[in-house]
Protein backbone atom coordinates (compact mmCIF):
# COMPACT_ATOMS: atom_id res chain seq x y z
CA UNK A 1 0.00 0.00 0.00
CA UNK A 2 1.44 3.42 -0.92
CA UNK A 3 0.19 7.24 -0.50
CA UNK A 4 1.19 9.69 -2.69
CA UNK A 5 -0.25 13.09 -2.37
CA UNK A 6 -0.80 15.48 -5.21
CA UNK A 7 -2.97 18.15 -4.39
CA UNK A 8 -3.36 19.80 -0.57
CA UNK A 9 -4.66 22.94 0.34
CA UNK A 10 -7.04 23.67 3.34
CA UNK A 11 -9.76 21.60 3.28
CA UNK A 12 -9.00 19.65 0.27
CA UNK A 13 -6.65 17.02 -0.61
CA UNK A 14 -6.17 14.82 -3.70
CA UNK A 15 -3.72 11.78 -3.37
CA UNK A 16 -2.93 8.36 -5.14
CA UNK A 17 -3.61 5.34 -2.87
CA UNK A 18 -1.95 2.57 -4.79
CA UNK A 19 -2.45 -1.43 -3.90
CA UNK A 20 -5.40 -1.76 -2.46
CA UNK A 21 -8.82 -3.40 -4.06
CA UNK A 22 -11.69 -1.02 -4.90
CA UNK A 23 -13.94 -2.65 -2.21
CA UNK A 24 -11.58 -1.25 0.75
CA UNK A 25 -11.66 2.73 -1.40
CA UNK A 26 -15.36 1.85 -1.39
CA UNK A 27 -14.83 1.07 2.40
CA UNK A 28 -13.24 4.23 2.70
CA UNK A 29 -15.29 6.65 1.25
CA UNK A 30 -18.48 5.36 2.63
CA UNK A 31 -17.11 5.59 5.83
CA UNK A 32 -15.81 9.28 5.46
CA UNK A 33 -19.44 9.87 4.23
CA UNK A 34 -21.59 8.37 6.81
CA UNK A 35 -19.30 7.32 9.98
CA UNK A 36 -16.85 10.47 10.84
CA UNK A 37 -19.02 12.22 13.46
CA UNK A 38 -19.27 16.17 12.82
CA UNK A 39 -21.04 19.02 15.17
CA UNK A 40 -23.76 20.48 13.52
CA UNK A 41 -27.18 22.48 15.46
CA UNK A 42 -29.84 19.65 16.41
CA UNK A 43 -32.31 22.03 18.01
CA UNK A 44 -33.04 25.48 18.09
CA UNK A 45 -35.12 27.13 20.92
CA UNK A 46 -36.94 30.32 18.80
CA UNK A 47 -37.13 32.99 22.23
CA UNK A 48 -38.56 36.22 19.70
CA UNK A 49 -38.33 35.73 15.42
CA UNK A 50 -40.37 38.91 14.08
CA UNK A 51 -38.46 38.65 10.68
CA UNK A 52 -40.02 37.71 7.66
CA UNK A 53 -38.33 34.13 7.65
CA UNK A 54 -40.34 31.53 9.69
CA UNK A 55 -39.03 29.91 12.15
CA UNK A 56 -38.48 26.36 10.36
CA UNK A 57 -36.77 28.48 7.57
CA UNK A 58 -34.25 29.60 10.17
CA UNK A 59 -33.95 26.20 12.05
CA UNK A 60 -33.28 24.50 8.67
CA UNK A 61 -30.73 27.08 7.70
CA UNK A 62 -28.73 27.49 11.22
CA UNK A 63 -28.41 23.39 10.69
CA UNK A 64 -26.39 23.53 7.47
CA UNK A 65 -23.78 25.80 8.74
CA UNK A 66 -20.70 23.54 9.06
CA UNK A 67 -18.87 24.27 12.69
CA UNK A 68 -15.82 23.77 13.65
CA UNK A 69 -15.57 20.00 15.20
CA UNK A 70 -13.36 19.04 18.45
CA UNK A 71 -13.96 15.16 18.46
CA UNK A 72 -11.28 14.91 21.70
CA UNK A 73 -13.72 16.57 24.24
CA UNK A 74 -17.16 15.74 22.86
CA UNK A 75 -19.01 12.49 22.21
CA UNK A 76 -22.43 11.60 20.09
CA UNK A 77 -25.41 11.53 22.73
CA UNK A 78 -26.00 8.14 22.30
CA UNK A 79 -22.54 7.25 23.77
CA UNK A 80 -22.29 9.74 26.25
CA UNK A 81 -22.81 9.01 30.02
CA UNK A 82 -25.89 11.13 30.53
CA UNK A 83 -27.55 8.86 28.34
CA UNK A 84 -28.58 11.45 25.34
CA UNK A 85 -29.91 13.98 28.01
CA UNK A 86 -27.95 16.36 27.61
CA UNK A 87 -24.44 17.60 29.11
CA UNK A 88 -21.18 19.70 28.68
CA UNK A 89 -19.72 16.72 26.99
CA UNK A 90 -22.60 16.03 23.86
CA UNK A 91 -23.90 19.37 23.71
CA UNK A 92 -22.76 22.75 22.98
CA UNK A 93 -25.23 26.12 22.74
CA UNK A 94 -24.83 29.03 20.60
CA UNK A 95 -27.20 32.15 21.00
CA UNK A 96 -28.13 34.53 18.33
CA UNK A 97 -29.38 37.93 19.52
CA UNK A 98 -29.97 40.80 16.58
CA UNK A 99 -32.05 43.66 16.14
CA UNK A 100 -32.44 45.25 12.88
CA UNK A 101 -30.76 48.91 13.05
CA UNK A 102 -30.39 49.70 8.93
CA UNK A 103 -33.24 49.55 6.78
CA UNK A 104 -31.88 46.05 5.46
CA UNK A 105 -30.04 43.97 7.95
CA UNK A 106 -28.38 40.66 6.89
CA UNK A 107 -27.63 38.74 9.48
CA UNK A 108 -24.13 36.64 9.29
CA UNK A 109 -23.14 33.51 10.64
CA UNK A 110 -20.56 35.57 12.73
CA UNK A 111 -23.03 37.08 15.14
CA UNK A 112 -24.01 33.23 16.39
CA UNK A 113 -21.89 33.11 20.13
CA UNK A 114 -20.85 29.80 21.23
CA UNK A 115 -20.41 28.79 24.52
CA UNK A 116 -17.29 26.82 24.02
CA UNK A 117 -14.94 28.39 21.79
CA UNK A 118 -13.17 25.37 19.87
CA UNK A 119 -16.58 24.98 18.60
CA UNK A 120 -18.28 27.58 16.55
CA UNK A 121 -19.24 28.32 12.53
CA UNK A 122 -15.76 27.56 10.18
CA UNK A 123 -17.14 30.34 8.13
CA UNK A 124 -17.77 33.98 8.98
CA UNK A 125 -19.59 34.98 6.46
CA UNK A 126 -22.68 33.29 5.89
CA UNK A 127 -25.94 34.47 5.58
CA UNK A 128 -28.23 33.40 7.51
CA UNK A 129 -31.13 35.82 7.36
CA UNK A 130 -32.38 39.35 6.35
CA UNK A 131 -34.40 41.39 8.23
CA UNK A 132 -35.94 45.17 7.98
CA UNK A 133 -35.43 47.55 11.09
CA UNK A 134 -36.66 47.00 14.30
CA UNK A 135 -37.69 43.95 13.74
CA UNK A 136 -35.34 41.25 15.97
CA UNK A 137 -34.12 37.59 16.40
CA UNK A 138 -33.28 35.66 19.32
CA UNK A 139 -32.82 31.89 19.80
CA UNK A 140 -30.91 29.48 21.22
CA UNK A 141 -29.01 27.19 19.25
CA UNK A 142 -28.18 23.30 20.53
CA UNK A 143 -25.26 21.72 18.16
CA UNK A 144 -24.05 17.96 18.80
CA UNK A 145 -22.34 15.87 17.08
CA UNK A 146 -24.12 13.33 14.70
CA UNK A 147 -23.20 11.02 11.88
CA UNK A 148 -24.23 11.58 7.65
CA UNK A 149 -26.39 8.87 7.79
CA UNK A 150 -28.48 10.33 9.94
CA UNK A 151 -28.92 13.54 7.98
CA UNK A 152 -26.64 15.05 5.12
CA UNK A 153 -25.75 18.08 7.69
CA UNK A 154 -23.28 15.63 9.99
CA UNK A 155 -21.09 14.97 6.49
CA UNK A 156 -17.63 15.90 7.46
CA UNK A 157 -17.10 16.67 3.69
CA UNK A 158 -18.72 17.87 0.85
CA UNK A 159 -17.24 15.90 -1.45
CA UNK A 160 -15.57 12.51 -1.30
CA UNK A 161 -15.14 10.55 -4.50
CA UNK A 162 -12.31 8.23 -5.70
CA UNK A 163 -11.54 7.15 -9.62
CA UNK A 164 -9.53 4.47 -11.38
CA UNK A 165 -5.69 5.09 -12.11
CA UNK A 166 -6.12 5.55 -15.86
CA UNK A 167 -3.27 3.98 -17.96
CA UNK A 168 -3.41 5.32 -21.81
CA UNK A 169 -1.47 3.33 -24.02
CA UNK A 170 -0.64 3.90 -27.91
CA UNK A 171 0.24 1.03 -30.26
CA UNK A 172 3.32 2.80 -32.56
CA UNK A 173 2.87 0.13 -35.57
CA UNK A 174 -0.92 1.10 -36.23
CA UNK A 175 -0.79 5.07 -35.61
CA UNK A 176 -1.16 6.60 -39.02
CA UNK A 177 -0.70 10.08 -36.42
CA UNK A 178 -3.77 11.63 -37.90
CA UNK A 179 -4.02 13.65 -34.55
CA UNK A 180 -7.57 13.33 -34.37
CA UNK A 181 -7.18 11.34 -30.87
CA UNK A 182 -5.84 14.87 -29.50
CA UNK A 183 -8.44 16.91 -31.02
CA UNK A 184 -11.02 14.98 -29.22
CA UNK A 185 -9.55 14.78 -25.78
CA UNK A 186 -11.33 17.00 -23.86
CA UNK A 187 -9.08 16.79 -20.77
CA UNK A 188 -5.72 17.61 -23.49
CA UNK A 189 -3.36 14.84 -22.39
CA UNK A 190 -2.65 12.86 -25.70
CA UNK A 191 0.70 14.83 -26.95
CA UNK A 192 2.00 14.20 -30.49
CA UNK A 193 5.65 15.44 -31.23
CA UNK A 194 8.60 15.00 -33.47
CA UNK A 195 6.62 11.75 -34.97
CA UNK A 196 5.99 10.33 -31.33
CA UNK A 197 2.59 10.06 -29.48
CA UNK A 198 1.85 10.16 -25.65
CA UNK A 199 -0.03 10.79 -23.01
CA UNK A 200 1.03 13.90 -20.45
CA UNK A 201 -0.83 14.16 -16.63
CA UNK A 202 -2.16 10.50 -17.47
CA UNK A 203 -3.89 11.34 -13.98
CA UNK A 204 -6.49 13.60 -15.55
CA UNK A 205 -7.64 11.29 -17.72
CA UNK A 206 -11.33 11.07 -17.33
CA UNK A 207 -12.02 7.15 -18.85
CA UNK A 208 -14.34 8.68 -21.41
CA UNK A 209 -13.08 6.48 -23.88
CA UNK A 210 -13.35 8.93 -26.99
CA UNK A 211 -9.81 8.69 -28.21
CA UNK A 212 -10.57 4.82 -28.78
CA UNK A 213 -13.72 5.24 -30.10
CA UNK A 214 -12.14 8.03 -33.17
CA UNK A 215 -9.19 6.20 -33.89
CA UNK A 216 -9.79 4.02 -37.23
CA UNK A 217 -6.96 1.98 -36.73
CA UNK A 218 -7.31 1.35 -33.19
CA UNK A 219 -3.78 2.72 -31.91
CA UNK A 220 -4.77 3.88 -28.36
CA UNK A 221 -6.26 1.32 -25.86
CA UNK A 222 -7.28 3.32 -22.41
CA UNK A 223 -7.54 0.72 -19.54
CA UNK A 224 -7.22 1.00 -15.80
CA UNK A 225 -4.78 -0.35 -13.11
CA UNK A 226 -7.37 -1.66 -11.26
CA UNK A 227 -5.49 -1.37 -7.89
CA UNK A 228 -4.91 2.64 -8.00
CA UNK A 229 -7.10 4.71 -6.90
CA UNK A 230 -7.22 8.87 -7.08
CA UNK A 231 -8.87 10.27 -4.10
CA UNK A 232 -10.46 13.52 -3.90
CA UNK A 233 -11.93 14.91 -0.15
CA UNK A 234 -13.10 17.69 0.26
CA UNK A 235 -13.58 19.05 3.60
CA UNK A 236 -17.00 21.02 5.17
CA UNK A 237 -14.30 22.36 7.63
CA UNK A 238 -15.53 20.97 10.44
CA UNK A 239 -12.60 18.83 10.90
CA UNK A 240 -9.01 18.73 8.58
CA UNK A 241 -9.02 16.35 5.93
CA UNK A 242 -6.41 14.62 8.07
CA UNK A 243 -8.68 13.81 10.69
CA UNK A 244 -11.47 12.84 8.67
CA UNK A 245 -9.20 9.95 7.29
CA UNK A 246 -7.89 9.01 10.37
CA UNK A 247 -11.21 8.83 12.09
CA UNK A 248 -12.93 6.74 9.56
CA UNK A 249 -9.52 4.51 9.63
CA UNK A 250 -10.54 4.34 13.58
CA UNK A 251 -14.31 3.83 12.89
CA UNK A 252 -13.13 0.60 10.78
CA UNK A 253 -10.57 -0.73 12.96
CA UNK A 254 -13.26 -0.23 15.99
CA UNK A 255 -15.83 -2.40 13.73
CA UNK A 256 -13.47 -4.90 12.97
CA UNK A 257 -12.09 -5.15 16.75
CA UNK A 258 -16.21 -5.40 18.00
CA UNK A 259 -17.00 -8.20 15.41
CA UNK A 260 -13.47 -10.35 16.48
CA UNK A 261 -15.11 -9.97 19.80
CA UNK A 262 -18.47 -10.92 18.68
CA UNK A 263 -16.35 -14.00 16.72
CA UNK A 264 -14.48 -15.11 19.59
CA UNK A 265 -17.14 -15.90 21.61
CA UNK A 266 -18.87 -18.33 19.07
CA UNK B 1 -22.32 -4.18 16.60
CA UNK B 2 -24.03 -7.46 17.75
CA UNK B 3 -23.29 -10.72 15.66
CA UNK B 4 -25.09 -14.18 16.65
CA UNK B 5 -25.34 -17.49 14.57
CA UNK B 6 -28.29 -18.54 12.64
CA UNK B 7 -26.98 -21.68 11.24
CA UNK B 8 -23.47 -23.65 12.08
CA UNK B 9 -22.16 -26.81 10.31
CA UNK B 10 -18.50 -28.09 9.89
CA UNK B 11 -18.17 -26.00 6.77
CA UNK B 12 -20.68 -23.59 6.78
CA UNK B 13 -21.92 -20.85 9.04
CA UNK B 14 -24.75 -18.52 8.81
CA UNK B 15 -24.35 -15.20 10.68
CA UNK B 16 -26.90 -12.27 11.67
CA UNK B 17 -24.84 -8.86 12.13
CA UNK B 18 -26.95 -6.55 13.67
CA UNK B 19 -26.28 -2.44 12.82
CA UNK B 20 -23.96 -3.42 9.93
CA UNK B 21 -24.11 -2.44 6.24
CA UNK B 22 -22.23 -2.40 2.90
CA UNK B 23 -19.36 -0.60 4.45
CA UNK B 24 -18.37 -3.31 6.65
CA UNK B 25 -19.70 -6.43 4.55
CA UNK B 26 -18.22 -5.89 1.60
CA UNK B 27 -15.50 -5.67 2.85
CA UNK B 28 -15.03 -8.62 4.66
CA UNK B 29 -16.47 -10.12 1.86
CA UNK B 30 -13.40 -8.99 0.11
CA UNK B 31 -11.15 -10.30 2.95
CA UNK B 32 -12.34 -13.93 2.88
CA UNK B 33 -13.08 -14.01 -0.56
CA UNK B 34 -8.88 -13.55 -1.18
CA UNK B 35 -8.40 -16.41 1.75
CA UNK B 36 -7.43 -20.29 0.83
CA UNK B 37 -9.99 -22.96 2.14
CA UNK B 38 -13.27 -20.16 1.17
CA UNK B 39 -15.89 -21.68 -0.99
CA UNK B 40 -18.07 -18.88 -0.70
CA UNK B 41 -18.87 -15.89 1.33
CA UNK B 42 -21.58 -13.83 0.69
CA UNK B 43 -24.29 -11.56 2.80
CA UNK B 44 -27.97 -10.19 2.27
CA UNK B 45 -29.98 -7.93 3.43
CA UNK B 46 -33.56 -10.00 3.91
CA UNK B 47 -35.11 -6.70 4.02
CA UNK B 48 -33.39 -3.29 4.15
CA UNK B 49 -35.40 -2.00 6.96
CA UNK B 50 -36.95 -4.65 9.13
CA UNK B 51 -34.17 -7.43 9.52
CA UNK B 52 -30.41 -8.10 9.99
CA UNK B 53 -28.13 -8.54 7.11
CA UNK B 54 -27.10 -12.28 6.89
CA UNK B 55 -23.52 -13.09 6.35
CA UNK B 56 -22.77 -16.97 4.64
CA UNK B 57 -19.99 -18.36 4.54
CA UNK B 58 -18.82 -21.59 3.22
CA UNK B 59 -15.17 -23.45 3.78
CA UNK B 60 -13.08 -26.25 2.46
CA UNK B 61 -10.98 -27.59 5.25
CA UNK B 62 -11.02 -24.65 7.50
CA UNK B 63 -12.92 -24.25 10.46
CA UNK B 64 -15.30 -20.75 9.14
CA UNK B 65 -14.33 -18.85 12.26
CA UNK B 66 -11.15 -19.39 12.21
CA UNK B 67 -11.27 -17.66 8.70
CA UNK B 68 -13.32 -15.13 9.68
CA UNK B 69 -10.65 -14.19 12.36
CA UNK B 70 -8.17 -13.84 9.97
CA UNK B 71 -10.63 -12.04 7.57
CA UNK B 72 -10.63 -9.58 10.02
CA UNK B 73 -7.03 -9.73 10.94
CA UNK B 74 -6.40 -8.22 7.45
CA UNK B 75 -8.84 -5.92 7.56
CA UNK B 76 -7.03 -4.72 10.85
CA UNK B 77 -3.67 -4.14 9.37
CA UNK B 78 -4.90 -2.63 6.04
CA UNK B 79 -6.47 0.10 8.48
CA UNK B 80 -3.09 0.49 10.26
CA UNK B 81 -1.07 0.54 7.21
CA UNK B 82 -2.83 3.33 6.00
CA UNK B 83 -3.40 4.85 9.24
CA UNK B 84 0.72 5.19 8.99
CA UNK B 85 0.44 6.56 5.83
CA UNK B 86 -1.87 9.28 6.63
CA UNK B 87 0.20 9.86 9.45
CA UNK B 88 3.37 10.34 7.55
CA UNK B 89 2.20 12.24 4.74
CA UNK B 90 -0.28 14.84 5.59
CA UNK B 91 0.41 17.92 6.89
Amino acid sequence: MELEIIEQHENYVKFVLSGITPTFANTLRRLIMSEVPTMAIDEVIIIENTTPLYDEIVAHRLGLLPLKTDLASYVLPTECECGGQGCTSCEVSLTLEVLGEKDIEIVYSNSLLSQDPKIGPVFLNIPILKMAKNQKIFLEAIARLGRGMEHAKWQPTSTVSYKYYPVVKFNEKNCTYCGECVEVCPRDIIKIENGKIYAENVINCSLCNQCVDICETDAVFVSTTGTDFIFTVESTGALSTKDILLKALKILNEKANEFKVNVEEF
Amino acid sequence: MQAKIVRKEESLLEVEIAGENHTFLNLLRESLKDQEGVLFAAYRFPHPLLENPIFYLRTEGINPIDALKIAVDTINKHCEDLTDLVTSSFT
